[in-house]
């Protein structure tokens, strides 16, 4: 599978159909097992529908100019956003069946931008996991290693890029799931900041956290699908209106140019590849200070991972950055904090699913709260019973100020570290994304050990910065990421880092 | 006993409609008459994914009411939801205000006493908040069916 | 603090979830052992700290008062599961005992 910028250009120049592209998908699809009894990374696809698609596509590129950047370009889309056509079940039995009447914002931009939605994929019930084994139609299997899990909640979205099915997908991230999975599959995982991207049609897990999230098999296929979506949206109040950049230009190694210039060469450069970077060079990062904070960095951390690591920031100091020892102090607080806000809010964005307007109904005779209540028990899985149960009891009269309003207060704390350190000086901040490679299915079975996979992530989410997870390096043969985390809508910054490493490490990365 | 021991304390909870065209947080038409549940939306439907966005002129009619009710406006006021089930509330959740509402303080004069004096009632707060339009339950027709509430 | 049984089976009853007898008590623990973890917040001294319910701009925006249609297609029956006459039906309420017609 190309990547999406030379998929989109090829097409562009008519070198290649959108029906072609499309064909390649399926076909790559059914070569890897990409259906329920093999790897089960889709969860619905319609060959003849996405075909037809893309033949109205290429009427449409023959009369029209342009049609977009990522013209022709096979999208897999998680479960838990809405989408006409491919129902959305986010992972749950809740949900089967259900074919959204309306299709999100995120999805609509793709389209315009030419892009053909191929598949929805395989998640953790209601993104509430870190591995998909809490899909209520089984786990995805890691394309590395199929006894492996592709990590979670976004398992099959980062699996279909790993298997060379599409070259970019969407995810979700709440605490890391799409970061995590992409490190678990070896491909790259983007969580714009809070607001980057509309969450209107994203199906609600935990309102102050949730964002669309982009993989990609390379940071430019990432970059290029994060500018196909974020923006502001008015149907998302949470929306931002800050300018969106043409990310792709931050491989060139340059600060971003001045929003609102007339830079007609960014405008030409954002819709066509971007002008191959020169190679790594000693002056690629000159200027940028990147912070290695030692909570992240602990003794327990495995020695495989810490030395990929400090590789990595190795290969920073050859291109002209400075590496600098930093501390966020409220890190290891960050699961905990997570732990209580996100099922709170949880509990209450999931009280909607009460067998009434959609999706399941089961109606024993009893009466409306016997419904509500066999319904629920039925169509939720236990992790998402035990996080609404969580939840529920965190905001409940005697506990509320001990545990929700505590953990509000705390993550202030967590996000002031993150100010802090931006502010000093630092530019970037690179940490390991898990502590560990992906690990078997059926590995874990403790519900507090499965979330410390989010241990490195997490804080992100909390703090609401922009993050990504780049490939640097195999473990046991396993796929190993590196995280880049910038400031608030720096996420420019945050491409021109990830960009420097990936292309630094070459195939090293995969090796 | 002695009546002089106890007062009664009277506290009135009063509901207004804001006329508005639109509802609270969606685009659709709060006009009375039509056939149910044409007036909806992702939004107000409670769908998966939907987002809820403030109506401008509820915030307006709001704050006029705080003003001649001679209320405090607060300038920072949070919207909260307050959880339970129930068929005419599709999100599960009401969106409405708890901790800082719009306004606060403020009073109606509702006349005089035999001496002359002015019958304040003050106004403890003001807030506003989303409500189901109207809710019916009546017998669905064959006896085999059920009997529930309908809402609108 | 640890959760206790009547602990869980009230919060189940107020997220209308259904949980049964020997569920009930897996939970406790499951609840219980992860609540421990949350302990360590109550060390963290946040009496000069202000809350962050979000992480957004601040402020929420005012959409004009007009009408707009709906981008949704198909009908409300493709997704409900009991429509009747553009009514969603629902099972009876244990308040409302006696069928004849009353309004709320």
């Amino acid at each position: 599978m190309l990547g999406a910028a030379d998929i989109a250009s090829a097409v562009r120049a008519g070198d290649a159909s959108p029906t072609e592209m499309v064909r390649a998908s399926f076909n790559r699809a059914r070569d890897i097992g990409a259906g329920h009894d093999e790897l089960n990374i889709f969860l619905h696809s319609d060959q003849e529908a996405s075909e037809h698609e893309a033949k109205s596509m290429q009427e449409r590129l023959q009369s029209a100019a342009d049609i977009g950047i990522l013209a022709g370009v096979p999208v897999a889309v998680k479960d838990n956003i809405a989408t006409l056509g491919l129902p959305t079940t986010c992972g749950s039995k809740i949900l089967a069946g259900y074919v959204s009447p309306y299709e999100a914002t995120a999805i609509t931009r793709l389209r315009a931008n030419g892009a053909l939605v191929v598949a929805k994929t395989n998640m953790d019930e209601f993104a509430m996991g870190s591995s998909t084994e809490n899909s209520a139609f089984g786990p995805t299997r890691n394309p590395h290693d199929v006894r492996c899990v592709p990590g979670g909640s976004s398992g099959g979205s980062a699996a279909a890029v790993a298997a060379g099915i599409t070259p970019i997908a969407l995810g979700s991230e709440t605490g890391g799931s799409v970061r995590q999975p992409a490190a678990f599959c070896g491909v790259v995982g983007v969580k714009p900041t809070y607001g980057r991207v509309s969450r209107y049609g994203l199906v609600a897990f935990a309102s102050s956290l949730d964002q669309i999230g982009v993989v990609g098999r390379t940071v430019d296929d990432a970059a290029l699908g994060l500018e196909s979506i974020a923006g502001f949206d008015k149907m998302d109040s949470t929306s931002s209106d800050a300018e969106v950049p043409v990310y792709r230009l931050s491989a060139l190694g340059k600060p971003a140019p001045e929003v609102g210039a007339p830079d007609t060469e960014a405008m030409r450069i954002g819709r066509s590849p971007v002008a191959l970077p020169p190679p790594p060079s000693a002056k690629t990062l000159e200027g940028i200070v990147i912070g290695k904070p030692r909570e992240y960095f602990p003794d327990t951390l495995d020695t495989n991972i810490k030395d990929l690591c400090e590789r990595a920031l190795d290969r920073f100091r050859s291109m002209g950055a400075t590496v600098r020892d930093i501390s966020l102090p409220r890190s290891p607080l960050a699961i905990p904090v997570y732990y209580i806000l996100a099922p709170a809010e949880a509990s209450s964005n999931l009280a909607r699913f009460d067998g009434v307007r959609y999706g399941l109904r089961v109606d024993s005779g009893k009466g409306l709260k016997a419904m509500y209540e066999s319904t629920r028990s039925q169509g939720f899985g236990p992790e998402v019973t035990r996080r609404i149960l969580l939840g529920t009891y965190v905001l409940s009269a005697g506990y509320y100020d001990a545990y929700y309003k505590k953990a509000q207060a705390v993550r202030t704390l967590i996000a002031d570290d993150f100010r802090a350190v931006f502010t000093s000086g630092v530019n970037a901040i690179f940490t390991p994304t898990t502590p560990t490679p992906a690990f078997p299915v059926g590995a874990i079975s403790d519900p507090y050990e499965m979330y410390l996979n989010d241990i490195f992530t997490v804080t992100a989410n909390l703090a609401g910065v922009p993050a990504i997870s780049v490939p640097i390096g195999r473990m046991r043969r396993l796929p190993v990421g590196g995280q880049v985390i910038t400031a608030h809508f720096d996420e420019y910054t945050m491409f021109r880092v990830a960009y420097a490493l990936e292309a630094s490490l070459g195939q090293e990365a995969h090796q | 006993m002695s009546r002089e021991r106890y007062e009664m304390v009277v506290g009135l909870e009063m509901h207004v409609q804001l006329k508005t065209r639109t509802k609270a947080f969606c685009g659709c038409s709060t006009d009375f008459g039509a056939p149910p549940n044409v007036n909806t939306c992702p939004t107000c439907l409670a769908l998966p994914g939907a987002l809820p966005v403030l109506n401008e002129r509820a915030v307006e009619l709001g704050t006029r009411a705080a003003l001649g009710l001679g209320c405090t406006i607060n300038p920072t006021s949070v919207f909260a939801r307050k959880n339970y089930f129930y068929p005419d509330l599709p999100k599960g959740y009401q969106i409405s205000q708890f901790d800082q509402p719009l306004a606060s303080g403020g009073s109606v004069l509702i006349g005089r006493t035999e001496k002359g004096d002015d019958i304040k009632i003050g106004i403890t707060r003001l807030h506003m908040e989303e409500d189901a339009g109207k809710s019916t339950a009546i017998r669905a027709p064959p006896p085999s069916t059920s009997i529930g509430p309908v809402f609108r | 603090m640890a959760v206790t049984r009547e602990d869980v089976l009230h919060i189940a009853d107020l997220a209308r979830l259904g949980v049964d007898s020997a569920r009930a008590d897996e939970l406790t623990r499951e609840l219980s052992s992860i609540l421990q973890h949350m302990e360590v917040l109550s060390q963290i001294d946040t009496a000069q700290v202000s809350l962050t319910a979000g992480v957004g701009a601040g402020g929420t925006p005012l959409r004009p008062d007009e009408r707009v249609a709906p981008l949704m297609e198909g009908t409300l029956e493709s997704f409900a599961p009991s429509m009747r006459d553009g009514f969603f039906i629902v099972p009876r309420l244990a308040t409302h005992e006696d069928p004849t017609e009353s309004s709320a």
